[in-house]
């Protein structure tokens, strides 16, 4: 039997930390603090009259029109992507020591 | 500072690609030393919710003045954290997803991970790792000595990455190299206040609340113990 109090404290700090980015870019994106101005290196390309070139395919999800959508659906997949890789990396570890 | 496609030299590109994969290969048995012990499983979900702090943080733009806007890269804070293999691979596979979005090219991705996660992340944390061994000759709390050469060595990190990022642009001749370098060095001299600020809160409170998550405070234990652990 699985033994849920010892994955209390881990669950907890994941989910709170997941509804603190999610109430970040809530905030973030309703009360405007965050820059719709062009990054560092934009900002370079841009003074310089460099415009961004075509890019010659279209990005998966670039159709998510709303950044905060965006935003939310990016951090489930990093989350999801990372700890798979991450298993699996641990996976093949173990299996080379034993 | 994503690069998108068609921006720099095809051949530099290629360049960039094949360090990118080499780093990542090394990287990818390099982690694997995460996971020796027991019950080294249960930070996995940490990793994950660290990258996704990363992610956030990347996808948010904060202003800057003069026109601007900054945003964390994040290396030099993963490799802190999770050690220099750890961060390239996290960082490779942010930038991937923030290419979905349409966050930086698909072709620009090796020079992305070269610029973010190899020089920002590897050669900051050395960086952070050198004003770690400066600053332990101070009286000031193991926890403050981390913080704050984990803010410094980022903000160090971002300039470099920016620095590294205005030579391509030189190299592929879209901006004269002279232009492009300070350039790029000025404004992320700015924007690396931010990247220097996040990083350092957020070390500072895994310093707190799980001192035995971050690297490079495990290998500070165990050169007090005698046993330098290779990180």
């Amino acid at each position: 039997m699985t033994n849920w109090k010892r994955y209390k404290w881990p669950i907890f700090t994941i989910l709170v930390t997941i509804l603190v980015l999610i109430l970040m870019l809530t905030i973030g994106y309703s009360i405007g603090i965050l820059s719709e101005n062009p990054d560092g290196l934009e900002k370079v390309l841009e003074t310089e009259g460099v415009s961004e070139p075509e890019s010659f395919w279209t990005p998966i999800l670039s159709w998510i029109e709303n950044n905060y959508l965006a935003g939310i659906l990016g951090i489930v997949i990093v989350f999801s992507l990372i700890a798979s890789f991450f298993y699996l990396n641990a996976y093949q570890e173990k299996k080379r020591i034993k | 500072m994503h690069l998108p496609d068609g921006l720099l030299d095809p051949i530099l590109i290629g360049v960039l690609w094949i360090i990118a994969v080499i780093f990542l290969i090394i990287s990818y048995f390099k982690v694997g030393n995460l996971f020796k012990n027991e019950d080294s499983e249960k930070y996995i979900p940490y990793i994950g919710v660290l990258a996704a702090v990363v992610f956030a943080f990347q996808f948010v733009n904060y202003p800057i003045p003069g026109g601007t806007s900054g945003h964390l890269i994040g290396g030099t804070l993963v490799a802190v954290i999770l050690g220099p293999w750890a961060s390239v691979i996290i960082l490779f596979l942010v930038l991937l997803v923030q290419t979905l979005f349409g966050d930086g090219g698909i072709t620009a991705l090796g020079a992305n991970t070269f610029n973010m996660g190899i020089i920002c992340g590897i050669l900051g944390f050395y960086i952070v790792l050198g004003l770690k061994k400066l600053l332990s000759k101070t009286r000031l709390d193991k926890k403050y000595i981390i913080t704050i050469s984990t803010s410094i060595g980022s903000y160090i990190g971002v300039v470099l990455a920016a620095l590294i990022c205005g030579i391509e642009l030189g190299i592929s001749g879209v901006i004269p190299i002279e232009v492009a370098i300070p350039a790029m060095v000025y404004w992320h001299l700015l924007i690396g206040i931010g990247e220097a600020v996040i990083s350092g809160l957020i070390v500072f409170y895994i310093l707190k609340t799980k001192p035995d998550f971050i690297t490079i405070e495990i290998s500070w234990r165990s050169l007090e113990n005698d046993q330098l652990e290779k990180v």
